[in-house]
């Protein structure tokens, strides 16, 4: 999120373009009127720069829900004086990909998977589909937290993508050790669950943490127009 | 993130979950159970997420009402993501009912 590129007035829409630039994969591009930004008691810097922060800090959330922040974030300092109209979009292929780290905490957990399921829905993927997706990233995302850092902090990664045969892979990584056969039934039923509803979990330790790759194979309408 | 309501099926207790439990909020949760007196209808209809730590903190509550003759039964209807979970997680069928009706149906009559 930089600078405003465009300024138009209606009627007449004289427009002034302040700058120009190619989105790369993932930008946001947000739409305003000036009411969003502008209130007689305080200046319309200090809005945009509030926009350019919230906006920021948000890059990879699901739009609709960026939209919801910045409505609420804007009318902090004061209520709206004016209609306000938002737009957020994000550039499309990016799609495609999806990168979301957090710390290894349990409050992240839901976060996390508020960040996929806004986009397995950009995907279109099915309900079922999602549901299922959600269940397995959260068991691996949770086994992460829960053991990667053996009580210290650390980071872990969810990186999604969808493969030409439409199967979806969510690789969950960490900085920490696997703990392998875990004699503690609880954590059997995590990784019974994360079986159960994705085609095949891959397990990758060879690196310096331990990435869990989870493979599901989703409607092919779904994902036709992202593939090749 | 997890709304806990109370209310009264058939005369036993009802509590209502509505939000997401993980690894989170599932110790509160078992807790919160294990303070219900009686036996106890768990309705997850409006349960959004539940992984396998939601199942421990719900099956823990139903194995220390064995210990106290007290049951729990949970409620999910067919595609609810609680209705997913419980079933992949092997949950024995007889803990699961379909309504609040059918749940506490499932416990002695209250006079």
């Amino acid at each position: 999120v930089g600078r405003p590129l465009l300024a138009a007035r209606l009627p007449g829409t004289e427009a002034a373009l302040a700058g120009h630039g190619r989105p790369a994969d993932g930008d946001l591009l947000v739409l305003y009127t000036d009411g969003l930004v502008e209130r007689r008691t305080f200046p319309i810097d200090a809005g945009l720069e509030r926009l350019r922060t919230t906006a920021g800090g948000l890059a990879s959330h699901p739009v609709d829900r960026i939209t919801e922040r910045l409505l609420s974030v804007l009318a902090r300092d004061g209520a709206y004086e004016d209609d306000v109209c938002l737009l957020v979009g994000r550039a499309h292929p990016a799609t495609r990909t999806l990168v979301h780290r957090f710390p290894a905490d349990p409050a992240e957990l839901a976060g996390c998977r508020a960040v996929l399921r806004g986009w397995l829905q950009e995907l279109g993927v099915s309900t079922m589909d999602e549901q299922h997706i959600v269940l397995a990233v959260g068991e691996a995302a949770a086994n992460s937290v829960e053991h990667a850092y053996r009580g210290g902090t650390g980071e872990v990664e969810v990186v999604g993508s969808v493969d030409a045969d439409h199967t979806l892979v969510i690789a969950v990584r960490d900085g920490g050790s696997w703990r392998p056969e875990s004699a503690d039934p609880h954590r059997g039923r995590g990784r019974h669950v994360m079986a159960a509803v994705v085609d095949r979990v891959e397990l990758d330790r060879d690196g310096p943490g331990t990435e869990v790759r989870l493979c599901r194979q989703v409607q092919p309408q779904a994902v036709r127009e992202l593939v090749g | 993130m997890l709304e806990v309501a109370t209310g009264v099926v058939a005369g036993h207790p009802l509590l209502v979950l509505r939000g997401e439990i993980d690894m989170a909020n599932a110790d509160d949760l078992a807790s919160q159970l294990q303070r219900v007196a009686g036996h106890v209808v768990v309705d997850l209809d409006e349960v959004g997420y539940i992984d396998s730590f939601g199942v421990r903190a719900l099956l823990s509550a139903v194995g220390n009402g064995e210990d106290s003759g007290r049951r729990c039964v949970l409620v999910c209807r067919e595609g609810t993501a609680a209705e997913l979970t419980l079933r992949i997680a092997g949950v024995a069928p007889d803990l699961v009912a379909d309504s609040r009706q059918a749940a506490a149906a499932r416990f002695p009559p209250v006079d």
